[in-house]
Formats: C-alpha cells, structure tokens, sequence
C-alpha cells in the first residue's frame, strides 16, 4: 500500500530525514518510533505533500506522489499531530467541511457524519461547538476527521499526545477498528507502550535515519532472547565487562561506567547463575533489575540514549 | 468544495458576529459622529466659494459680496461678484455655486411680485453647494419675512439707501420706531414667500442627504475591513493548522485562495448591502435606487477590495504583519479616497491621488446610484473599473498568496 524509498529532506546543515525506506502492506499498522526531532513529523509531511523532499520517491497504491499528488491525496488520510479544528462549528459542522473537501454530499455526509461521531464516542455531542471540548474529545474529533473520506491510507501523528489514558484508549481502539475495516495505518509515536501493543511493524528512528525495523518480535530477536539485566552501581565499566566475558553465553548490550545491559539467553547458565557472579565479584553494586528484553533496551542499545532523552 | 469552504466561513462569522457587527455599526457610528461635528465650528473644513451674478447690480448683491459668515460658525464662505463668465468659471471648479440675483430683484421684492433667486450648483461637488443652498434658503426666508412684515417701511428705507443725501437723525427715528412697531407686531407671516429660491445643477436634481452620504463614504471603508478579515483568515488557519490539514487534501492552493476570495466579495457584498438597506429604511437615499446596478458596483467593488487585500496580505510573513500593512493602507486610501470627508474638500494635488484608490471609484459610484441620482452612463465606468482592477488584482494576488501558503506551511 506504501512504499518509500531512500527520502530525504535537509534544512541546511540540518539532516532532517536522511535516506528512509520501508515498505507497509495493505491492512497493517507501520510504526515510527522515535523520539521528537528524530523526522517522524518530516517524513509523514513528505508523504502527505507538504513537504517536497530533496531524495526519495513516495508511492501509494502503486501511484508515484510526484507524479499524481492529487491521486495519491484522495487515498490518503492525514491527523496531524497539532489539534486542527475549528473550534466556532460544532462536531457535526467541521465533519460536514471536512466532507464536503472531499465531495461527500448529501445521505452519504449525513450517514458517514453519524457513523464516525458513533465510532469515536461524541455523537451525544455533536451539536456543541468544539470550543466545549475537553483535550481528548478534541483529539477524538480531530481523528475522525481524518477518516472521513473513508481514505485507503491513514497517516497518524502522534494522535495521543498530551491526553488522558480513558481517550488514548478510545483512539487506540479506533485505530484498531478502521485497520480490522482494511484500512492501512502510519502511525508515529514516542510511547513505546503504545508502539509495542498497536504496531504490526516498526521502524525505530533517531536524528533522521531508521536504525531498525521490522516486526516487534524481530526488534526484540535483536537483543536476543531471553532475559535483560540492568546492572548499577559506582564501578568501572571495564570491570563489569570482564565478569561479563567469562559467563558463559551472557553478551554485554551497553556499557558504561555506573550502569551496563546484559542479556542472558535461554540455554545459557541463566538468569540467576549470572547474579551470583555479579554479586559474587565483589563489585560495588547497588542494584540489579531483571526484565524481558523491551522496545526500550533496544532503542537504548541503537542509539546510544534513552528514548525520553 | 467550493460551496464547502466559503459556507464554513459564512457560518464561523455568524457564530462569532462581533467584527462584523463592529463593520456594520462603524459607518452610522461615523455618520452620527460627523453630523455631530457639523453642527460645532471647525477649522478643518477648507473655504467654500460662492459666485454672486448681480443683473440687477442692487442691495442685495453688496450685501452679501460685503458680508462676512462669523467665524465661529464653522464655515468659512468666500463670496466673489462676477459677470457672466461666472459660469464658465464654475465648471472650471473655482466656486462650489453662483447666486444669480434677476434684474429686477429688489423692485420686485418691494412691489410684492414673486421673484426668485437662481443657485446654481457646481455639479461636480455634493456637500458644499448643499450648505450653500441652505444659506441661500435663509436669506430668502428673512428677505420674504421683511418684506411681509415691514411693507412701506422698507420701501422707505430702500428709497433712503439708493438716496445720495445723508438720511436726517429725524427720519432714521421714525423708520426705526415703526421698524419695531410692526415687528412687535407680526407672529407669523403668511404664504406664499415672495421670494423663492431656484436650485439649478441639472433639472430636476434632488438634493443629497448628508447622512446618506457619510453612509454611503464610511461603509465603502467597512468593505475594505470585511476584506482584510476574510483574507487574513489564511494566516489564522496556519497558526491553528487547518492550513496544513487543508492542503494535504486533494483541494488545489489556488482553490483555497480563490475560496477565500470568493467568501470576502460574498461577505462584503452582503455588509454593503445591508448597510446601503439601513440607510434607505432611514429615508437618507433618493426614492428611486437602480438596485441591480448597486449590486453590481458592489460586487465590482467587493471584487476589487478582496483582490487588493489577497495582494498585500500575501506580500507580508505574519498575521501581525498583514493586520498593520492593512490597516495602514485601508486608512490611507480612505483618507485620500473620500471615506473619511469627501474628496472635493482635499485640496487640487491631493484630490488627482484619490484617483489612485479603490475608495474614490466605489464612493463616487455609490452617491451617484443612491444619493444624488447620477446618471448611468457615468457609474458604468467607475463599475466597470473597480470589476476589471478586481479581476487583476485577484489573479496577482491569488498567484502571490499561493507561493506564499506553500512556504509558510514548509
């Protein structure tokens, strides 16, 4: 359904998105993780038109972006990240707009209008002007009129930022929704949670490049299977990767002085094995966490810092 | 989609009404405020000229080429005597209007006979030649009440002014007492005057209403507001980013702008409309109003206003910037282009620049169609200008505002 090849897009010195590619087949939800600044934004405005790149080729449904924008628009649905509403018409009236953009007149607005208010829980308020709103109902209206020309493609913004968890429940179960309905999903988003439990694949992105991607359990296969160590406390890095080396399978993730990620593997000596040597080799520790292998230790270990940095 | 964007807009300026209002309000407010004005003295207001053609070479010619208005009256009124050249001369725009005194004027009022004094008005020129008239009405009112009141006493003094002796202390005595006896006597006078007053510019010509008039300058100064607001729009939407929503649609840049456009000549055309509507429903227009031309130099008008405001609005980087550069060239060319006091009042080099505004064409159009009842034949042009200025304007503009929407979403 999309697919995007080697996009860039510099601002001066400033690499923006430098040579992205990834590919989403039809019915799936393809994640940008990433943190702000990483060109989530940039490359889902290239895709959207709004921003023509300086490399790279944009297709949807087998139509070239640069070829046919008009085509490729009318498949397209764009939520920004940004709340665009306006806030003076009601519910009802700015999905009438919105409607209307695309050519929905008549029955077919009205019943479209009533399916979507229904679908993201505002019919009761469809009558009110959106300046009434609360932060998530806004949010909720603002992803329904993305929606509104029943578009093949959805490209979402980070649409749950800065709401409450009832509403990013309601938007993520949409989400679901429209995708069980054959749609196609670019979602993008800092939350990891979020990303891990919505996305079918992902591309785990950072200062404007896709340093991984794939399916979660491919992502996850990177860190190895098996358990993740946090391992903290006032030694020297050096010190820790020397215990490291002699267990037996054990393979350092990241390493620096206070802190180090280990992953034991299944049919290693195991997790608690591992703990004794730790312990036992007289290190200054002050403390050791054990966790299942995280979108979190990856993004860790492939850029170096931690995805809220 | 059309339809769609410019209904969206109309419903968002109902449901916040308070600009509009304000556009709809400000020209009576101006209307009342100049009215109140003009009833107080001022400086401001620059000499009128007013021409006295004497055939009779009498009183009442040396009395007002002698004369002087008070200066505190607020008018200041150059009354020059001339010959017959005066006409020539008052089409040359020298004198707002010439007084024309018939021959056998003073003879006339002293027998009783009926005579009138002709005014005639400088066609090119509205306000003052209407202060004008009304001075005329006044002498002619107090001429009727003398000569109806004071009768052989004022043959007598006639007889005494155009007397080469000087008048004994004995007769002014006399005259004087039966002055105030019959003065004190008279409550009223009676009808028909004796002296009348003839108001030539073109025949049949009715006289324009002030207030129609401050109307009609002012509310072609509220169009130019309604366009700044409908235009500046484009930078509100990029702020809240409808902008950016709208063009990730398959909707054209030049649709939005055209949109946008549109909405401001619709819109403005509906607020002169109403405003025009108001004043005809004060009786401040002439009776016979050609509405499909009014509505036509409104479109024209409202074509014209959007266009420029697309351009210059388009020519700026910020909704700031466009809301100040608006403000000074709506204020500018208002001032210039008879919104603000008529343009016959600037003075000679300034009025050719009023040429140079939207204002002037629409303004003139307007009072011609509605208020002193101009020809068609005249209003067509200025039309027929403002629509084709309109045209250019909006197709500047619109290519301007395009390159403009595609940087500021970038």
């Amino acid at each position: 359904m999309l697919s995007v090849t080697n996009l860039s897009k510099h601002y001066g010195e400033i690499r923006a998105v430098d040579g992205v590619g990834f590919d989403v087949a039809a019915g799936r939800i393809f994640g940008l993780l990433g943190p702000n600044g990483a060109g989530k934004t940039t490359i889902i405005s290239m895709i959207a038109g709004l921003v023509s790149p300086a490399t790279g080729r944009v297709e949807v449904d087998g139509i070239d972006l640069a070829r046919d924008p008009a085509a490729v628009k009318r498949r397209l649905g764009v939520v920004p990240q940004e709340i665009a509403l306006y806030e003076d018409l009601t519910a009802r009236e700015n999905l009438a707009f919105w409607g209307g953009i695309y050519g929905l007149r008549g029955k077919e607005m009205d019943h479209r209008r009533d399916e979507l208010l229904e679908l993201v829980g505002l019919a009761d308020r469809a009558r009110e002007p959106v300046k009434n709103f609360s932060g998530g109902m806004k949010r909720r209206l603002n992803l329904a009129l993305g929606l509104v020309h029943r578009p093949r493609l959805v490209l979402l913004d980070e649409p749950t930022v800065g709401i409450d968890p009832q509403a990013r429940i309601n938007i993520l179960d949409v989400v679901r929704d429209i995708v069980a309905g054959g749609t196609t999903v670019l979602y993008t988003t800092h939350y990891l949670e979020e990303a891990e439990d919505l996305c079918d694949e992902l591309a785990i992105m950072d200062h404007g490049t896709i340093h991984a991607k794939g399916t979660i359990a491919e992502l996850k296969a990177e860190l190895g299977e098996g358990s993740v160590l946090t391992v903290q406390g006032a030694f020297e890095k050096e010190d820790v990767a020397r215990v490291v080396e002699d267990l037996d399978g054990a393979r350092l993730l990241e390493l620096d002085d206070g802190r180090a990620l280990v992953n034991v593997p299944l049919g290693s000596d195991g997790v608690g094995h591992t703990l004794k040597a730790l312990y036992g080799s007289g290190l200054p520790l002050s403390g050791i966490t054990v966790k299942e292998p995280n979108l979190e230790d990856l993004f860790l270990k492939l850029t170096g810092r931690e995805l809220r940095d | 989609m059309f339809w769609s964007l410019i209904r969206k807009d109309l419903i968002r300026r109902w449901r916040s009404p308070a600009s509009t209002l304000v556009m709809l309000l400000f020209p009576f407010m101006m209307a009342g405020m100049i009215g109140a004005i003009s009833s107080g003295p001022s400086d401001q207001i620059p000499p009128t000229t007013l021409f006295v053609l004497d055939r009779e070479d009498g009183l009442l010619g040396g009395f007002l080429t002698g004369g002087a208005v008070p200066e505190d009256s607020g008018f200041r009124l150059e009354v020059e005597k001339v010959g017959e050249e005066g006409f020539a001369r008052m089409e040359n725009g020298e004198a707002s209007a010439m007084l024309v005194i018939p021959e056998s004027f003073t003879e006339d009022l002293i027998e009783g006979r009926t005579t009138t004094l002709r005014l005639v008005r400088n066609p090119a020129e509205s306000i003052k030649p209407e202060i004008l008239e009304q001075g005329t009405y006044v002498i002619a009112t107090y001429l009727d009440v003398a000569v109806k009141v004071l009768g052989e006493e004022l043959e007598q003094m006639f007889d005494m002014f155009e007397s080469d002796e000087m008048p004994s202390v004995l007769m002014v005595t006399q005259l004087s007492a039966a002055f105030y006896e019959r003065i004190s006597q008279a409550e009223t006078y009676l009808f028909p005057p004796v002296v009348s007053i003839g108001s030539t510019k073109e025949e049949g010509a009715p006289r324009p209403n002030l207030f129609g008039y401050v109307l009609v300058m002012v509310s072609v100064m509220s169009v130019l507001f309604v366009a700044i607001r409908a235009v500046t729009d484009l930078y509100e939407d990029q702020r809240t980013g409808m902008l950016r929503r709208q063009l990730a649609t398959p909707v054209p840049v030049a649709a939005l702008v055209n949109a946008k456009v549109l909405f401001a000549v619709v819109f403005g055309v509906l607020v002169m409309l109403i405003l025009l509507v108001a004043g005809a429903l004060f009786g401040w227009f002439q009776e016979a109003v050609p509405v499909h031309w009014v509505l036509l130099h409104s479109v024209a008008y409202s074509l014209a206003a959007a266009g420029l405001m697309t351009m210059e609005v388009s020519v700026v980087r910020t909704e700031k910037q466009a809301g100040i550069l608006a403000w000074i060239v709506v204020m500018g060319m208002s001032a210039l282009g008879g919104s603000m006091f008529p343009a016959e009042f600037l003075p000679e080099g300034v009025r050719n620049l009023s040429r140079l505004t939207l204002n002037y064409w629409a303004v003139e159009g307007y009072l011609d169609l509605i208020v002193r009842d101009g020809r068609l034949a005249d209003v067509l042009p200025r039309t027929a200008l403002l629509a084709g200025v309109g045209v250019v304007f909006a197709g500047v503009g619109q290519m301007l505002m395009q390159r403009r929407l595609r940087e500021v979403v970038r």
